[in-house]
């Protein structure tokens, strides 16, 4: 989970926002536990998904997506201290006064946006063109395909090749850098 | 500018849910993805299960103020349900508190034992009502 919540949390980077991954691991959780922000809540349905690892992957696949805005509301910062206890008395409840990335957007800010999303797609053109088993995989993804299972199926590379493929993108991409919307918070 | 972008944003969406996945690695290669990424993974878990703690606590919190407000509005109504357990010895009513919230008990309610036999009816009451909500067995009355 803290993983994809790492993973995640990069979108954001590449938009010139800032969200902590464990700020997502802990919205989930409370998602679950049916305190999120704002009262947001996931009911675990133990058949559909036995998987509690799973289920708080989903959620945060879900309220980090962009096609559904109206779960995009959490914190972008812990609100918890290093020891792991709550910042706030209150804990999750002091999420509505916290400003998140779904906070609505400055014509700058958008602007900014715009030009790390392009940004962006050029840096993948420019690793799909210089090599091409990794230009395979991001072809993959540009039609929506993320399993590696199913990277895999359509590439006709072995598993163990597309998670290798998959790690030296991630590498990759950790050298692009966006432009920031916001100056720091802190 | 003109960007297509809510085709750029589903490559992004589509891009970081490829690299988040860790379908068939080993814990070993997901805990080395993560500790690849700069983060000291031991901390984090560490951190993460106390704030799991915290939260559960926080749930079982609100839950129980939500309970005590239903009960509450039964007792204005008088319900029988309420005060079922004024007979009830304090062994009764500790043990029955175990059973209904599970080893956690004893630390969303640190000195539970230190409280009187009346509080901890009331607690009682409060967890039954949860308890019954839970069950779809609750109020009835709203």
């Amino acid at each position: 989970m803290l993983k994809y919540a790492v993973s995640r949390a990069k979108m954001f980077k590449w938009l010139g926002d800032e969200v902590e991954p464990e700020a997502l691991v802990q919205e989930a959780i409370a998602r679950a536990y049916g305190i999120g922000t704002r009262g947001n809540y996931r009911n675990w349905d133990k058949e559909r998904c036995p998987d509690l690892g799973d289920f708080l992957i989903g959620i945060i696949r879900s309220m980090t997506s962009h096609k559904a805005e109206h779960e995009a509301e959490f914190p972008s910062e812990s609100l918890f201290n290093e020891d792991g206890s709550a910042k706030d008395s209150k804990i999750l409840k002091s999420c509505d006064e916290t400003a998140g990335p779904s906070k609505p957007k400055t014509p700058e800010e958008e602007i900014i946006e715009n030009e790390n999303l392009q940004a962006f797609k050029d840096e993948l053109d420019s690793l799909a063109d210089g090599d091409e088993d990794l230009g395979m995989v991001i072809l993959c993804i540009e039609d929506g395909i993320s399993e590696p299972r199913n990277i895999a199926d359509a590439t006709g590379f072995g598993k163990d090749k597309v998670n290798y493929l998959l790690k030296r993108l991630r590498r990759k991409l950790d050298k692009y850098n966006p432009k920031r919307k916001r100056q720091s918070s802190k | 500018m003109d960007i297509n972008r809510k085709k750029y944003l589903e490559i992004l969406d589509t891009l970081t849910d490829a690299l988040g996945r860790s379908d068939e690695q080993s814990t070993e290669e997901v805990l080395a993805d993560i500790r690849d990424e700069g983060i000291d993974v031991d901390a984090a878990l560490v951190r993460l299960k106390k704030v799991r703690l915290n939260i559960a606590m926080d749930a079982k919190r609100s839950a129980l103020d939500f309970a005590r407000e239903k009960r509450l509005k039964l007792a204005e109504r008088g319900h029988e349900f309420i005060g079922k357990f004024s007979d009830w010895t304090r062994e009764q009513i500790l043990a029955r508190i175990k059973e209904l919230s599970g080893p956690e008990a004893g630390l969303a309610y640190r000195d539970l034992e230190a409280m009187g036999t009346e509080e901890m009816a009331s607690i009682l009451e409060d967890l039954e009502m949860a308890h019954r909500s839970a069950m779809g067995e609750g109020d009835d009355s709203e």
